[in-house]
Parts: C-alpha cells; structure tokens; sequence
C-alpha cells in the first residue's frame, strides 16, 4: 500500500493546482474589496460555456479561446462591478452575501435559460492523455492547470509590486482613506480589481473546460473547495492561495485513498480547522484582514 | 418542415384550439426539478409526460376533457415541498405527477398524502418510496434495489460466462456516489453479488460534487477488480472514466448503472472509449417483439414526435416519463372517468397490465394495501444495455435484449 503513496502525493500535488487556480481570482477581489463573491463560480461557468461554444462552432481550442474569452468576462466583470459590487461595498455583511449570491443564482438561471441544463463536454488530443515519469502518471489537463495557476499567481504578484497600479492596490489595502487622500482613485481601483478577480475565474474556466462536463450549476462544485483553500492560505493572499490549495490537494488524495474517499473532505477541513487554531489569519494572512482598509 | 407540414401543423391547432373550446379542461399538477443541478433529467422527464399528454389530447382528450398540466419547479427538496402545496391547496388539483428524483417525491408526495390527493411517481426509484404504506401513492417504476441486483445478475450471466470464470474468481468493486441514490442502487448490488458467491472487494462511496477521483481510482489500482459497479451522478462519471485512463487502470467490464451512464453526453464525452461500457436502467431501445402491438406502434410514435419536438431520440428518463403519463391519463383517469381521488385510486389498484403492455416492456400492477411496498409497480424492470459504436444497445435480459454483449473483457485504454 505504501508503494503508491509516490502517485498519491503527485495526483494531490495536480488536483491542488486546480484548487489554487480557482482560487486565486477569489483571495484577490477579496484582498482589495473585502468582498466575498459567491457568484465566482458563475464566472467560471460562463467561461466553460464560453470556451465550449468557440470549440463547438468554430473549433478553436479551449486553452486558446481564453484569449477571446477571458476579455469578455473582464468586461463582464466590470459591468457587475458598476451596477452591483459597488453598490455594497459599504453594506453590511448579510448584504453583501445576499448581492453577490443573488447575482449567482441570476447567471446560473441565465446559462439554464439561454443553453439548457445538458451535460456539454469538449475533447481535445490531450483530455484523457497522461505522461509517464518513473513509473508515475501524471494528467496532462491537471499538469496545464498548474502550470497556469503558477503563471497566474507570478503574473499577479508581480503586477501587484511592480506596476503603479499595482502598488496604489496595494496601498489601498492597507489603508483605503490614506489611499485616497493620496490621489489615489478607489473606485477605479475597486473595479479593475474586481474585474481581474473575474478574469481569473475565466482563466480558470478556460484550463478546465477539457476536464469536466459544462452545465448551469458546474460552478458551485468547482468553487466550493476555493473558499477553504483562500482562508487557509489568508485572505488576499495570492501565494497563500497555491499553497492553501496544494495543502488541500495532498491532504485530500492522501486520506481519501487510506481512510476514506466519502470523507477526503472532512480530513481536508479537519485539518484545516487545525491550522486555523493555531494561525487565525491563514498561512500567509495578516491579522485582521477582514476589517483592514474598510474604515 | 416543409410547407405542406407547416400549413397542416396550423390548419390542425386550429382546429384543435377550436375544439378545446368546447371542452372541460382536466388539470393535473406536473413536479419536477426545472432548474437547478437536477434539471436535465427533470425537464426531460417532464417532456416525455408533455408527449403522452399531446397524444391523448390530440385523440380527443378523457371523457371530453382536456388534459392540462400545471407545472411546478421542485428544484430541491424545500421547493418540492413548498410546490406541492401550491398546486394542492392554491390550485386545487388532487392529481399530482413528478419527480424524477427520489429524495424530491418524498419531501413532495408528503404533502400531497396529507392532503388526500393522489401521487403518481413516474421516476424516483428510492426504495423506500413505497415503504411508507401511503394509501395513495403510485410508483410506475422500478426500484432502486432491482436496479442495483441487475448490474450483479448482469455480470452472473453475461460477463462471468463471456470471461469463463467462476463467481469466486470475480473481484466486483462497487463505487457510488453517496446520496440516497448511490447507495441504495450501490447497497443492492454489493449484497446480490455476495449472494451470487462473487468476490466482492469493497464498496467505497464518494461525493459526486467531486472534482477529483483518484483516490478512488487508485484504490481501485490496488484492489485490481475485474467488475466495476458505479452509481453516479455526473461530473463523478466523467472524472472515474478519465482517471482510470490516465492513471492506467483498466478492468474486466465496467457497469454503471443509469443516470449519466445512459446519457448521450457521457457517450460524447468519452468518445470511443466509451463503447463496451455497460448500463443498467429501463430503455426505449427494447427489443420490439417483446412489446404488444399497440405499445409497439406507441413506442413508435413517441420516438417520432420526441425526436422532432427535442431533436434528439428521447432518453430513458424522457421515456419513462411518458409511459408513467400516458398509464395514468389512458389506463387510470379514463376509467375513473373523474378527477375524484377514491375513484383514482380504485382505478389505479384495478390495472392490470400484462408485460409487454407498455413502451418500455414492462406490465403494470400495483402492490395492494397488504404488501410492504404499497403502490409500488410489481411488472417494472431494468434492463441491461451495453455503449457499442458510441450507442446503447439492449443486451440483457434474453427476452428483450437486442444485441449480444461485445469487449468483454475491455481492451487496453490504447485500443479502445
């Protein structure tokens, strides 16, 4: 039983990239709005649908109609930042939450209406493909996936320290007021994060369309494990996000082949709980994030 | 359509809606998950029931009445609940059809009892649907556990013969996902299995929320199972056939049994690789000789009107949708001759259908107020299918299988 732990820790090791992919775009409109968007999920969704309807009618890979797709849920992004987030941003928790998970329930309900509830699947050369290093598989779409989240963390990273943009993000997080006595415009701001928070999803949703079906309510079940993975890496953080969901991933793969595969989740959380105990604000959190920069 | 069939198709609603004037129309509540992550099997399951009430309309409606289904969006056990108070108590109707998933009928056809109304489930399949001892509840299909039991016979006398082995020299693995679905179809099977003498390894349930199954998977590449059961959902399907392949883990024969398995996407999404897979469910694609004559040329008409209305060949879950709905308006409703629910009722444990007499070949006869499944159809089945050149094709039981059983056992991921 042993022998196999090598593939387990490398199949948890690709699955926690999935989970820091979906999660990133998620710790970063939190990071700057202090907005948990249940409707993330949905993003993701109306990728899939967006990258399986470019490969159906004009057969463009799904990893390359992130290009056309990702632009447009940007923009979509902002829409919903303008008539929606903005408009909450001040509200009380128990708004915020009954906004954006309306606006979830909203697309969900659109997809279904425009597209039907059918289970639509894209297959390219690579879904099924696997490569085989020293007596070890490793899935082609998982390996692309964390690939892309590494990509996408680095490239978020490095927009956040070395761009003026970035750095005035920045310090809006720490704090919003100063920010904008500073000049520096919150609004603006707020919305280009919360439309790369989107984009993010698309990403996402583009990397995964070759691994699972597309349909209406796809995104509740990618995404659910996304809200642990970014608490546990701290909110806002984007590195605490790959190794939050790397921590999940393996700990998940691991306890779900020796104990048990109905409950891999509940030693997921058990475990997070755990750290939780023992460092309240994530791995990589600062102490009081939820509160910090909205006085 | 061309324009003759355009021109015919509205000189006939005319004259229909003309006639529908004149007539009573008979309502008839409709519950079924429309939105939702059970909604494709919903809306089709109620499409096959809007079928069997177009055609009875078209014929004249019951004793001079047209048949109305009101609709209600029974997309979680809450909404079935609240649904099926407004159509008993806001609309008034004491006929009420649905659900297509079990742990939907029950929240639904709670209400429905209490208030005196009949309930007519044409797809949950929960076993205990029927334990309740409800004196007005019907299920038209078969159960859970005879679900479960066919993928163990199926591989006793198709597959256990096809790689010439004895019972004892068959692993079985059953996986599920864990719902009340999974695990009563999945529990079922195991415990035939047992009794059939094969090796039965583990059944190991999952979440069918999942998004990845290698655990399972990797369990299954320790446990080297020569039969695989599944019971799933969606996603989870797509994710255990996937991960097999990269992870290189192959087997004897592979049941799933119904819900995606049966669906064109599975066979889409899997390409060739799904040809050789097995499904255990009802079929539309029954051997036709086993089918009494009108149901033959019922099943006929059902195809071709599915097919033009939806553009694809009905499911099994469309199908059974219809024959649950076409029984109640044809069989039932026409000889109670009345809405009235004692009179319903007396004309519902009054049917007696030989098998063969419905589209899917089963017969019809309810369990009467003695037996522990009360209302619970005695002459429905499920059938064995086989994906073969990315269809699905009937290969058992003998009496309406179609097709003999091919690729047992599976050939290698690289010939597939």
């Amino acid at each position: 039983m042993l022998a196999i732990l090598p593939q387990l820790l490398v199949s948890g090791v690709l699955i926690g990239g999935v989970y820091a992919l979906l999660s990133i775009g998620l710790t970063l409109i939190f990071g700057v709005l202090r907005i948990v968007n249940f409707a993330q999920g949905e993003f993701i969704m109306l990728a899939m649908f967006g990258a399986f309807w470019l490969n159906l009618l004009l057969g463009i890979d799904p990893y390359l109609s992130a290009l056309v797709v990702v632009p447009a849920i940007f923009l979509l992004g902002l829409a919903v930042e303008r008539w929606v987030i903005q408009r909450i941003l001040h509200a009380p928790h128990s708004m915020q939450i009954f906004a954006t998970f309306g606006v979830s329930v909203l697309m969900q309900n659109l997809a279904l209406t425009l597209w039907g509830p059918d289970y639509r699947s894209v297959i390219t050369p690579y879904t099924s493909l696997a490569y085989s290093v020293g007596g070890l598989s490793i899935s082609a779409t998982s390996l692309f996936a964390f690939i892309a989240a590494i990509v996408m963390a680095g490239a978020l990273i490095a927009f956040l320290h070395l761009t003026r943009n970035g750095r005035a993000l920045r310090a809006m997080v720490q704090n919003r007021y100063a920010a904008s006595l500073m000049g520096v415009d919150t609004r603006r701001l707020n919305r280009l994060a919360f439309g790369c928070g989107v984009a993010c999803a698309a990403v996402s949703g583009c990397i995964l369309t070759p691994m699972y079906y597309t349909f209406p309510t796809v995104g509740v079940d990618l995404i659910i494990t996304s809200f642990v993975v970014v608490v546990l890496g701290g909110l806002g953080s984007v590195a605490g996000a790959i190794v939050g969901g790397l921590i999940i991933g393996i700990a998940q793969t691991v306890t779900g082949f020796y104990f048990s595969v109905e409950f891999k989740d509940v030693v997921a959380l058990l475990l997070f709980i755990v750290i939780l105990l023992v460092r309240p604000q994530g791995l990589f959190g600062r102490l009081g994030a939820e509160e910090m920069g909205t006085k | 359509m061309n324009i003759k069939r355009i021109l015919f198709a509205s000189l006939a609603s005319t004259v229909l809606l003309s006639a529908a004037h004149a007539q009573q129309t008979w309502k008839i509540g409709a519950l079924y998950p429309l939105s939702g992550s059970l909604a494709l099997l919903g809306t089709e399951n109620l499409n096959g029931a809007k079928i069997a009430v177009d055609m009875i309309n078209e014929a004249g409606g019951i004793a001079g009445n047209k048949i109305e289904l009101v609709t209600g969006d029974a997309s979680t056990p809450d909404k079935a609940q609240s649904e099926a108070e407004r159509l008993s108590s806001l609309e008034n109707l004491k006929i009420i059809t649905g659900t297509y998933s079990s742990g939907l009928s029950y929240a639904a056809s709670q209400v429905v009892e209490r208030r005196g109304g009949i309930y007519w489930e044409t797809g949950g399949i929960s076993d205990g649907l029927t334990k309740r001892g409800f004196k007005n509840y019907f299920r038209v299909v078969f159960t859970a556990s005879q679900n479960g039991q066919l993928a163990a016979d199926l591989t006793r006398d198709v597959i256990a013969k096809k790689l010439n082995k004895q019972p004892k020299d068959i692993k079985v693995l059953v996986v599920h996902e864990d719902s009340d679905y999974g695990t009563s179809v999945a529990s079922a099977a195991e415990t035939r299995a047992k009794e059939l003498g094969f090796n039965v390894a583990s059944r190991i349930a999952y979440k069918a929320s999942t998004t990845d199954l290698s655990p399972l998977v990797l369990r299954m590449k320790a446990d080297q199972p020569n039969v695989v059961i599944a019971s799933s959902y969606a996603n989870d399907a797509l994710l255990i056939q996937r991960q097999m392949k990269q992870l290189g883990v192959n087997v004897d024969a592979f049941i799933g049994t119904g819900g995606i398995y049966g669906l064109p996407s599975f066979g889409e999404a899997l390409g060739n690789a799904v040809n050789g897979i097995f499904d255990t469910e009802g079929s539309a694609s029954v051997n036709t000789s086993a089918l009494s004559k009108d149901s033959a040329k019922l099943l006929e008409e059902f195809k071709k009107r599915f097919q033009a209305a939806h553009g694809k060949p009905p499911s099994y879950v469309g199908t059974q949708g219809f024959v649950g709905t076409h029984l109640l308006l044809d069989n039932v409703l026409r000889k109670a001759g009345s809405l009235d629910p004692e009179k319903v009722r007396l004309a519902a444990v009054a049917v007696d259908v030989p098998s063969g007499g419905t589209v899917l070949g089963w017969g019809v006869k309810f369990a009467g107020e003695t037996d522990p499944m009360r209302g619970q159809n005695l002459r429905s089945f499920p059938v064995a299918q086989q994906w073969q050149n990315g269809k699905l094709v009937v290969v058992a039981p003998a009496a309406v299988s179609t097709s003999d059983a091919v690729l047992v056992p599976l050939p290698g991921w690289d010939k597939r």
